[in-house]
């Protein structure tokens, strides 16, 4: 049991309402170990946000099998442990906010575990700390922003302490500071909670600071690495409707113009101007 | 237009009718409704407006928001008064004009009747005021939990009504939005007659309940993710307690309603 998220030859079939039937998934084999940051990108339609639903027994496999801490999702009865183990934050921030203050909303997944009021209090308080929201705990939700509002949701799971959480392009409908702030705490809880996240998203920059991306497509597994194996591959990601970060697309367009021959493997903007202040260092001698 | 709606508005706060436990608070507004209605004199309808007011003050309430409560039943109070006004017969009559004619007894009951509805509006509108739609459906469950005996549904009636509570402002926004899209395009909602008009909402009501099932349906399985499964081992962060705010309320209320009380049945 060393896998957070286990996916064996995974595949989910579903049936639209001109009963055509369609593979979301199709053979996907994927594992997530414990403590990772991983993402998973794709465009729309790819099976990403399938993928996701599988990952607390929200859509259950037509094929194969999922297992998330060690737990067969097609078990009925242990659905409650998996979802206390992974949780999952969803794309828009309104449709999963139950409460009409900030704290309470919080607590409410708490509330659900029958978890004893002194420790919800506990909970709910450094959950928000967490994610900086403690100043907004008597707000009302739907007065904050949407990146505000993606953390509360983040808290809301947090404080249920699960070992994963799972979250469905929740910068999808962010503006960019919310974003940053979302992600930001993301990382936050990597680092210092140890916590496994899994990010579904289709912004390059924010797969680019995980350890690991996998890329979906047409419901297959088409790539999966360290961002720096991934991201190199420009011409495949081209072709797969996904650009290379503006870091990697720069440094091409340099060695393609200019022939500068340089390794296009520059993540971070940082990075990437080194090279080039390298590279003009060298012209100039 | 959409945004004057404030009921069911919680306006936080850390006052003790703040605080004061839910079901207490529940429990006083019902006290004060029994007295309003009880009571029929200007002595002791002073002391309840007193302390209806005293109320709002404790809480912090600006007394602009309270009033703006009453703006939509602006109509209904002056008409009942004017009827009132103009329609008791009686034999102290102070002004006669033809078959209309103001009365003693006229003017006694237009005024009891404004004073009886407006203060039945701000004392009410104090408890959604002052407390989370929360806080309310969470009393209203615990006060009517005797009932779940009876296999009446209380814990379901309750998140149901906490849950339109919280997508009111949602929906409000969303209609906003669905609006300006649609006048964006020529739609024109504020000419034509009553059939016109009521035409020219169908393109909003279609689309917002389209939304509002594809929230709910996102919002039910969010729900499930976090555990939630009806009201199976569940507990509550807010413990609702006896404590010294309820004293306070308990206290007060005792004191002016008991003294409205008095002063009814003395003079």
């Amino acid at each position: 049991m060393s896998e957070m998220i286990r996916a064996d030859n995974l595949t989910f079939r579903y049936t639209d309402f001109s009963h055509a039937t369609h593979l979301a998934l199709d053979g996907v084999n994927l594992t997530v170990p414990y403590g990772q940051f991983a993402a998973i990108l794709g465009r729309n339609g790819s099976g990403k946000s399938t993928f996701a639903k599988h990952c607390n027994a929200i859509a259950l496999p037509s094929g194969g099998r999922v297992l998330v801490d060690g737990i067969d999702t097609g078990n009925p009865d242990r659905v409650w442990d998996i979802r206390r183990a992974c949780s999952m934050v969803f794309q828009n921030p309104d449709n999963q906010i139950v409460a009409t203050v900030v704290e309470e909303d919080v607590a409410f997944g708490l509330e659900n575990m029958g978890v004893a009021p002194r420790e919800i209090r506990h909970r709910v308080d450094e959950a928000l700390r967490m994610v900086d929201m403690q100043d907004y705990r008597l707000h009302a939700p739907h007065l904050l922003s949407g990146g505000q509002k993606q953390r509360v949701a983040i808290a809301g799971v947090l404080a249920m302490q699960p070992k994963c959480i799972v979250l469905d392009e929740p910068t999808a409908m962010l503006d960019p500071r919310g974003r940053a702030d979302v992600l930001r705490v993301l990382h936050r809880l990597h680092a210092q909670k140890h916590l496994t996240i899994v990010l579904i998203t289709h912004h390059m920059d924010e797969a680019v600071q995980a350890e690991r991306v996998a890329v979906l497509d047409g419901g297959h597994l088409l790539l999966d690495g360290t961002p720096r194996e991934i991201f190199v591959q420009t011409e495949r990601l081209r072709a797969l409707g996904l650009a290379a970060p503006q870091s990697v697309q720069l440094l091409e367009a340099l060695n393609a113009r200019a022939g500068a021959g340089l390794d296009i493997d520059a993540l971070t903007v940082e990075e990437c101007a080194d090279r080039i202040e390298a590279w003009l260092k060298g012209e100039s001698r | 237009m959409l945004r004057d709606i404030t009921l069911g508005q919680y306006f936080p706060g850390n006052t003790p009718l703040h605080r004061a436990d839910p079901r207490t608070k529940i429990l006083l507004i019902l006290a004060i409704i029994v007295a309003l209605f009880a009571c029929d004199g200007a002595l002791p309808y002073a002391l309840l407006a007193v302390y209806i007011f005293g109320l709002v003050a404790l809480s912090r309430l600006r007394l602009r928001m309270v009033l703006r409560g009453l703006k939509p039943l602006l109509f209904l109070i002056a008409f009942t008064a004017v009827l009132n006004l103009f329609l008791t017969p009686g034999d102290d009559v102070l002004w006669r004009a033809g078959a209309v004619s103001v009365t003693m007894t006229g003017v006694h009951k237009a005024a009891l009747l404004v004073a009886r509805l407006v203060l039945l509006i701000v004392g009410t509108s104090l408890l959604t005021y002052t407390t989370s739609p929360i806080q309310l459906t969470d009393g209203f469950e615990r006060l009517f939990s005797p009932l779940k005996r009876l296999r009446l549904p209380i814990h379901e009636l309750a998140m149901m009504m906490s849950l339109a509570l919280r997508f009111i402002p949602t929906l409000v926004e969303e209609t906003d939005k669905i609006m300006r899209a649609q006048r964006a395009r020529g739609a024109d909602f504020d000419s034509g007659n009553l059939l016109h008009r009521a035409r020219a909402l169908l393109p909003i009501l279609v689309p917002l309940f389209v939304s509002s099932f594809r929230r709910a349906e996102e919002l039910a399985t969010a729900m499930e993710c976090r555990l939630y499964r009806g009201d199976v081992g569940r507990t509550r962060m807010r413990q609702l307690k006896f404590g010294r705010d309820d004293m306070i309320c308990a206290i007060s209320a005792a004191l002016f309603l008991g003294g409205a009380a008095a002063l009814q049945l003395v003079f």
